[in-house]
């Protein structure tokens, strides 16, 4: 066992200070780890190594001449973290005759037969089994697997360069490689195949621009004798020969390690495999094009190797071939002394999350106190603050069980039905933008009762996607009539219900994901029947509408294809539909639906979070993807079998939620969990939704709030859309319902906002108004300590302590008899503060 | 009752200081319950102005009692409404009489149901119920009843099929506030909504309901059915062809359906009413079917789908989502034939789909919307078809037993039998005992163009109807209904309700038509309501001029020029306000562009005439307002003083002889006002030459001038419109001249105008509808003078031996002080030449009178 100083220096050799990180990943956040932990973090660990070396892999079978594969090396530490070994390991191979051995670990084939590489690093050793079965001739290079991942490495076939949907300089390759066939003739046919030499390989333009030997607009792109340098080249040199037909596929991309406990400064290599369609696996971790998600958390190189940097958690994605694997990161500081918090049995939520707090060495915050927990949840579930009656009612209230009576009461709320059939209104922008008046207050009707009677939210989606018709006869058909055309349907429908993000794949493949045209065009063969009239039973009406099904219409045609692309599940089959004379939308719905949907459930489960804490399980919640996991996968998967089980009960779902001791957790941080805002070891304040804002300043101050263009005596949460004037809904971030994305709803703070509530109208002339609450109280109330107790209950939904009584009394005093003017600018100064404007 | 002196002073007074009205008819304002319940008593509270005195209820059914409940009001009265067993549930008029007149309706629903007002925090103790009310904006309304599990409950809100603007939504909840169901508006209800639920649990239910848009409007009347009734919405088959008995099925708020006979008349058109099934508790709009005149084919199975001729119709319903019903149509090749589907107009929730497809399944034709959300398709029958397979579908696949069409297949060539429709604006008159009222009937001609005879049926005989003939070609006639003196005492509050029919009367025709008010809120459901109309009698005179029309002479309407009316006005003692003229014709006024065309319209030369109160009333009137005034002062001080002294007596003496001077010389101011007028009426030009009613009407204005307080009608003038510019007719109409070839030709017209009616302006004449090259001719006809000659050029260049469609047209001003207003007249000729001869004038035409 080394001492922790002498690894960290070892930690840090010249080769791998070679490995340059990925540009614009972090090397601020690195400089700043390195000034504030430059002994690194194993310092703080355990000095010595338990247990064996891990090699991954344990043996391998190599298949191709040209295609090494590497070896990483770990161990475990005694508090089981993983260290990564690789760059100080040696490696010594039992028959250089059959394999060699690369310093940095790769194993390269020299001749079939079988052989052993033996790993030493601080003391331990292990041994892999290889076995080299050659072809009898050299395999030629291929396109699609040798040049078209050099050409996604070195970023020629981005959107910023060849990639771009018009080329460079006349230059123009698929984006991210989705049309090899036509970067082939690209590069081989076109300007009569000027960008090829054969007789002279090294001169080719596609070799000397990116070398930088000709002029070249997107500067250098290779290193000679650089590993994609020798691949092309070997390419041209064979001729520039496409693929022969019959010639094995990729298949599927895996990363190793998939999830990792690191500490901050600590480096760990990745390995990336590639699995084709012969049963070959192939390393193609230098081929492949490394991101992570949180930059102030981690960074990595080109070559895969990644840097710790911050406490925190992330994710590293590896992409090849357009498809994406990704490995997750944990960075956490070494504490010995931590003391892992006893985990619940009794509550998936505090289950799941504990286990993941006590992983991350992170004590939760202590449980928020009853008046804390009244206003919060009162504001979650029911959009408005709890009157001064109810905090009362709440405090009198001894039964222990009474926090969960009161989200049962809440339940029964009109304001639960307001608040939450806002929230789909939203989201399936019911708005006069693109509907009719009468069609905005029937589906808005439908949506309230679909609230009102706890709709299962399978059944809801049912609903919401087999509209059809007028509005009269089927409000959920205004789900279609807001759509543009069949494009804005099939996004909307996937963003909503699948929380996916399909735009992209319309025009090129997912750069995030791995969606293609086929997949997009697929889904839009299930809607693409749909269509919309002028609805005749309400003439003269704008934007009066029904939707149409036009069983007749055929599939989609896929762009790129050219061709007919039939329905398909996205990620998955494509179901035997009749092109015409069936309404595809139903096999649709099912699968959708389906409790085995890998969507579905588990995207309204992470939205319906959100909805309670400042961020989803996966955020943002709208963008479920491969490249941006779960922060907490057990509890994400805990609660969406649990809601599945439920018969996709939201109420049950929202039960769980706000009934865990996660969501009653205090908003203090403790010396634990102070860095953590990720994962719900303590409540993250946000502020309060504009309609919320709003209404919780009418109920405060007494005085209502009139809305140009909407029923008289409605509050900002039963607008019917945001079609109607409201200078502070716009100022709060409202959403106009133009997309379905719950990014619309701007919940960030400005300055505007800040000017808003210390000068703006609202406030101001609310609690200076003469039929307003203050200037009541003031009159009615004679005792300043009451006075203030009760604008504290209706501002802030507490009792003021008596250090706020005592700063009380002296305001007042300072207003001399000016009684009115004082509760005013009370009142004014409570509104103002943090505690009105955040749930907390 | 008031001596002469002091009701003249009166109305005086009313006269000078108050723009109320005098002559105030009553109306209803509000009505608690817009219900009355078969065999059984319902109180009605009549909000209103007016409705004093005696004010009394009529509806469209026998009221079996009435008793004013409490002292009624001008401005609420509080009735107990008995209704007898036997009346037959529907939607009925209702109106108020009183000795003022009758109002204008307000419709209400007569069912077996108790009727209540919706009032605060109701709770109904027994189902069913009917409730009544009114919502605006945003309100919402709530009553709460009492149920048990298992218990079957409609609830149906009536506000849409009754012409509410309310667009209601129900929400039914438990009584732990959890829902129950949710009604939304309707297309098969109109728009209306209706639960039908089966209550989970024995509790108190609480029912809300609102406008969709939370901004119910005006009318927002409504009538809330709660328990168990039956309704029909729907009746299948939607018609019955004329003089055929037929068995249709009711479809209303049950599963059930319940079948009833219906026998339609062989002169009726449109809907008609039928029997409500004989069993059940009905509630809302009556039944009704279509009247049909051509074979009604009604769907028994699939292969019944067939239908045996063109003209004739197809009922079915589309009744499982998906369904396709296809009609066999037999056709004959070259045939134009008309496909036109029912079912949004009949109330069924069908949005209809027709493809019109060869016996071989190819689509020859389809359509979706044509008429609201029913399909439509003309098509001309291929050769080698003898029979086309109509198919019809819902647009959006769905289907049901409501799901009603039926299917019209007609040529489009087979010309539309002769017809006419009778239209009258209002469907409430009153009038003065001793005097008359003027209301126009507009005729809708479709291809009938003789006379019709008008005639009162049901009425009991107390009023008269004048003028009921409708000349031939004629838009439209004045009918004055007369009442004779003495009816407005006894029978102040007993109007008489009627039905006007019009008869052809040309020869080989039989045609009989209601006529009907213009415009009803269930003119499309309960047509039969528009045909109720109704005199009121009103008790006395009120302060009055009576206008008179004298004949006029010539009695003609010459076209573009004016007419003088002669009228003598007649006022009573105490009319001392201003006079307003207007004129009432036969004539719609004409549209241009889809908008009144006032210049085509005959019409007073100024749109009013308003004769003012002369300066010496005037000064009367001041000084008897001032002695009053200074006799009431010296009253005052007398009654103040208890005794009044010697001297105060003396004055008072004073005053009140003063006053009665006052008075003396202000009816002398008023008798000598001038009786005559004359009202000038502008004939358009181009006014269609058949005969017109004319009437003038005298407003009796309040003293600013603001108000009408009264209103009354001269005598009705029937006139015939006639040319006033004519061409003397020629004996023959081609014109022969002879030419050189390739030299021009000048030929000269002769002709003759006739100027009837006073036609005294300048008049051109010129020549119309020549070949290009001959240039236009004109000559100027001065005042005075009839005969023109026109040289008309022909140049070499025309060669033609003869050219037709040539026309003489002459046009002028019938008045010359009118510049604008043009009359022209014309006349077709032709020109024949000969060749090789100089030209020849052709002969003088020969005049002939056009009397």
């Amino acid at each position: 066992m080394r001492p922790k100083t002498e690894y960290k220096t070892m930690s840090m050799p010249a080769r791998r200070s070679q490995r340059s990180l990925v540009p614009g990943t972090g090397f601020l956040a690195l400089a700043v780890v390195m000034l504030l932990s430059p002994a690194g973090a194993l310092r703080a660990e355990s000095p010595g190594l338990i247990g064996q070396l891990h090699v991954w892999p344990s043996k391998m079978v190599l298949t191709h001449n040209r295609r090494p594969h590497s070896l990483v090396v770990t161990a475990r530490t005694p508090l089981g973290r993983t260290v990564d070994l690789t760059s100080r390991a040696a490696f010594q191979t039992s028959n250089p005759k059959v394999v060699r051995v690369t310093p940095l670990g790769w194993v390269e084939p020299v001749a079939s037969g079988t052989a052993q590489v033996r790993v030493e690093a601080l003391g331990l050793i292990a041994v892999v089994d290889v076995e080299v079965k050659l072809p009898p001739v050299m395999a030629l290079h291929s396109f699609r697997d040798d040049v078209m991942p050099v050409l996604s490495r070195t970023g020629c076939n981005s959107g910023a360069c060849h990639g771009y949907s018009l080329g460079k300089n006349g230059f123009k390759l698929s984006l991210r490689g989705a049309d090899p066939m036509a970067d082939f003739e690209s590069l081989t046919d076109e300007f009569l195949g000027r960008r090829i030499n054969r007789h002279n390989p090294a001169v080719s333009l596609m070799l000397s621009k990116p070398l930088g030997q000709v002029a070249h607009k997107g500067g250098i792109r290779l290193e000679p004798e650089s590993l994609e340098h020798r691949l092309i080249r070997g390419w041209i040199r064979e001729g520039a020969k496409s693929d022969p037909a019959g010639a094995a596929t990729f298949q599927s991309l895996s990363i190793l390690p998939q999830k990792i406990v690191v500490g901050p400064g600590w480096e760990q290599q990745l390995q990336v495999v590639a699995a084709y369609s012969d049963g070959s696996l192939r390393d193609v971790t230098r081929l492949s094009v490394f991101s992570v998600n949180t930059e102030r958390i981690a960074a990595v190189s080109r070559d895969g190797l990644v840097q710790a940097l911050l406490l925190g958690e992330t994710a590293v994605s590896a992409r090849f071939e357009r498809t994406f694997a990704t490995s997750e990161f944990l960075v956490l500081e070494p504490r010995g002394d931590f003391e892992p918090t006893p985990v619940p049995q009794d509550n998936i939520v505090d289950r799941f999350v504990i286990e993941k707090l006590n992983l991350m060495n992170v004590r939760p915050s202590e449980l928020i106190d009853d008046a804390g927990f009244l206003r919060r949840v009162s504001i979650d579930m029911a959009g408005i603050q709890p009157t001064p009656e109810q905090v009362q009612a709440f405090e009198a209230d001894k039964d222990p069980g009474r926090r969960r009576k009161l989200v049962e009461a809440l339940f029964g709320r009109e304001d639960f039905v307001d608040q939450w059939s806002l929230k789909w209104g939203d989201l399936l922008q019911n708005s006069r933008t693109r509907l009719s008046d009468p069609a905005v207050f029937s589906f808005r009707e439908w949506l309230r009762e679909a609230v009102a009677t706890n709709k299962p939210l399978d059944q809801f989606a049912r609903d919401v996607l087999v509209g059809r018709g007028g509005v009269s006869e089927s409000p959920t058909a205004a789900f279609y009539a807001v759509s543009n055309d069949t494009h804005d349907t099939l996004q909307r429908a996937t963003q909503v219900f699948c929380g996916i993000r399909m735009l992209c794949a319309r025009c090129h493949p997912h750069p995030f994901e791995n969606w293609t045209q086929a997949d997009y065009y697929g889904l839009y063969s299930f809607f693409n029947q749909v269509g919309t009239k002028t609805d005749p039973r309400l003439p003269g009406v704008k934007n009066a509408k029904a939707v149409v099904i036009n069983l007749g219409t055929g599939f989609g045609t896929n762009p790129r294809s050219g061709k007919a692309q039939p329905p398909r599940f996205l990620g998955g089959s494509e179901p035997k539909l009749a092109t015409s004379g069936v309404d595809r939308r139903g096999a649709y719905i099912g699968w959708l639906t389906s409790p085995q949907n890998p969507f579905f459930a588990r995207s309204l489960v992470n939205r319906i979070w959100s909805y309670f804490f400042h961020r989803g399980i996966i955020d943002p919640v709208d963008d479920l993807r491969s490249t941006n996991p779960a922060i907490n996968p057990a509890l994400l998967d805990a609660l969406t079998a649990d809601f599945i089980k439920s018969g996709f009960d939201m109420r049950h779902l929202m039960r769980t939620i706000v009934n865990s001791q996660t969501y009653q957790r205090s908003s203090v941080a403790n010396d634990s969990n102070r860095h953590d805002d990720m994962n719900f070891s303590r409540f993250v304040p946000r502020r309060l939704p504009a309609e919320t804002l709003l209404d919780c300043l009418v109920q405060a101050t007494g005085v209502p709030e009139r809305f140009n263009g909407a029923p008289a005596g409605f509050t900002a949460k039963q607008l019917p859309d945001a079609n109607i004037q409201s200078d502070f809904l716009k100022l709060f971030g409202k959403p106009q319902r133009m997309e379905a994305c719950e990014c619309e709803r701007d919940s960030g703070a400005n300055m505007l906002q800040a000017l808003h509530f210390i000068n703006g109208q609202s406030i101001l002339s609310r609690v200076n108004s003469g039929t307003g609450r203050v200037v009541r109280l003031a009159k009615s109330e004679k005792d300043t300590s009451k006075l203030v107790e009760t604008l504290y209950l209706w501002s802030l939904c507490r009792r003021p302590l008596a250090k706020e009584q005592e700063v009380a009394a002296k305001f007042f005093a300072s207003y001399g008899d000016k009684r009115q003017e004082a509760a005013g600018d009370f009142m004014w100064a409570l509104l103002n503060s943090r505690e009105f404007m955040l749930v907390h | 009752m008031l001596r002469p002196p002091t009701r003249f002073l009166a109305c005086l007074l009313a006269c000078a200081w108050s723009t109320q009205l005098v002559a105030a008819l009553p109306t209803i304002t509000s009505l608690s319950v817009r219900g009355l319940q078969v065999g059984g008593t319902t109180r009605v509270v009549i909000g209103g102005t007016n409705l004093l005195p005696a004010p009394r209820v009529v509806a469209g059914i026998e009221i079996a009692g009435q008793v004013i409940v409490g002292k009624p009001a001008a401005n609420a009265v509080t009735l107990d409404i008995t209704l007898a067993d036997g009346v037959e549930p529907g939607v009925y008029h209702l109106r108020v009489a009183s000795g003022q007149g009758l109002s204008i309706p307000q419709l209400v629903t007569v069912d077996r149901l108790p009727q209540q007002p919706l009032e605060a925090g109701v709770r109904i103790e027994k189902l069913p119920m009917a409730l009544h009310g009114r919502l605006a904006g945003s309100q919402v309304g709530t009553v709460q009843f009492a149920g048990s599990r298992g218990q079957s409950v409609v609830i149906d809100l009536l506000a849409r099929r009754v012409g509410s603007t309310l667009r209601p939504v129900l929400h039914l909840h438990r009584s732990d506030g959890r829902r129950v169901a949710l009604g939304m508006p309707r297309v098969d209800l109109a728009g209306d909504a209706r639960i039908a639920a089966m209550l989970p649990a024995d509790g108190l239910y609480t029912l809300r309901w609102h406008d969709l848009q939370y901004a119910a409007g005006n009318p927002g009347n409504y009538r809330l059915s709660i328990g168990r009734f039956d309704a029909a919405d729907l009746v299948f088959p939607a018609a019955v062809t004329r003089g055929q008995a037929r068995e249709v099925i009711v479809l209303g708020t049950g599963t059930k359906e319940t079948r009833v006979e219906v026998t339609v008349p062989r002169g009726a058109r449109g809907l008609v009413a039928t029997r409500w099934p004989s069993s059940g508790l009905p509630v809302g709009l009556r039944p009704r079917v279509q009247t049909s005149r051509w074979p009604e084919v009604v769907e028994t199975s699939a292969e019944s789908r067939k239908l045996d001729s063109v003209p004739s119709a197809g009922n079915g319903r589309v009744m499982a989502p998906g369904e396709s019903d296809g009609w066999r149509v037999p056709v004959k090749p070259g045939e134009k034939l008309r496909f036109e589907v029912f079912a949004d107009r009949l109330g069924s929730p069908l949005d209809s789909m027709l493809e019109i497809r060869k016996p071989d399944g190819a689509v020859l034709a389809s359509n979706d919307d044509a008429v609201r959300s029913d399909s439509r398709l003309d098509l001309t029958v291929s050769a080698g078809l003898s029979h086309v397979v109509a198919s019809l579908s819902d647009r959006h696949g769905r289907g049901g037993r409501r799901f009603v069409y039926r299917l019209v297949v007609t040529r489009t060539t087979d010309p539309a039998p002769p017809d006419f429709d009778l239209v009258v604006a209002a469907n409430s008159y009153n009038v003065l005992p001793g005097g008359w009222h003027v209301f126009r009937v507009d005729v809708t001609r479709r291809g009938y163009t003789g006379a019709i005879r008008l005639e009162a049926v049901g009425a009991p005989g107390r009023f008269r109807l004048v003028t009921t003939s409708i000349p031939a070609g004629a838009p439209g006639a004045l009918v004055m209904v007369v009442s004779p003196p003495g009816v407005g005492g006894d029978g102040a509050n007993r109007p008489d309700r009627f039905r006007l029919v019009g008869v052809s009367e040309a020869e080989g025709t039989s045609i009989r038509r209601p006529v009907q008010v213009a415009s009803h809120p269930l003119a499309a459901t309960q047509p039969w309501l528009r045909e109720d109309l109704a005199v009121g009698h009103m008790a006395a005179p009120s302060p009055i001029v009576f206008v008179t029309a004298k004949p006029i002479s010539g009695g003609a309407l010459w076209q573009g020029q004016e007419i003088a009316v002669p009228l003598q006005l007649t006022r009573a003692p105490d009319a001392i306000g201003p006079v307003r003229l207007s004129l009432l014709t036969s004539q719609k006024v004409p549209l241009a562009k889809g908008k009144p065309n006032a210049a085509a319209a005959i019409r007073g030369t100024a749109a009013t005439i308003d004769i003012p109160v002369p300066a010496p009333v005037k000064a009367a009137q001041a000084a008897v307002t001032k002695a009053q005034a200074a006799l009431s002062a010296l009253k005052k001080k007398a009654a103040a003083a208890g005794q009044p002294d010697e001297a105060l007596k003396k004055q008072l003496e004073r005053a009140g002889a003063d006053r009665a001077a006052k008075l003396k010389t202000l009816e002398a101011a008023v008798a000598a006002q001038p009786r005559e007028a004359i009202y000038r009426v502008t004939v358009p030009p181009g006014l269609p030459l058949v005969d017109y009613d004319l009437a003038v009407v005298a407003e009796l204005r309040s003293a600013d001038n603001k108000t009408a307080l009264a209103r009354s009608f001269s005598t009705v003038l029937r006139l015939k419109a006639r040319r006033s510019l004519e061409i003397a007719p020629r004996a023959d109409r081609v014109v022969r001249a002879s030419r050189t070839p390739k030299s021009d030709v000048t030929v000269r017209l002769r002709g003759e105008l006739l100027r009837r009616g006073g036609f005294s302006g300048q008049i051109t004449v010129t020549v119309a509808g020549q070949p290009k090259g001959v240039p236009a001719a004109k000559v100027v006809v001065k005042p005075g003078q009839t005969r023109f000659e026109l040289p008309l050029v022909v140049p070499a260049k025309v060669t033609a031996a003869r050219l037709d469609k040539l026309k003489l047209v002459a046009s002028g001003p019938p008045n010359f002080k009118t510049p604008k207003i043009q009359v022209s007249a014309s006349q077709d000729f032709s020109l024949e030449f000969a060749n090789n001869g100089p030209s020849e004038p052709p002969p003088p035409p020969v005049a002939r009178s056009l009397e």
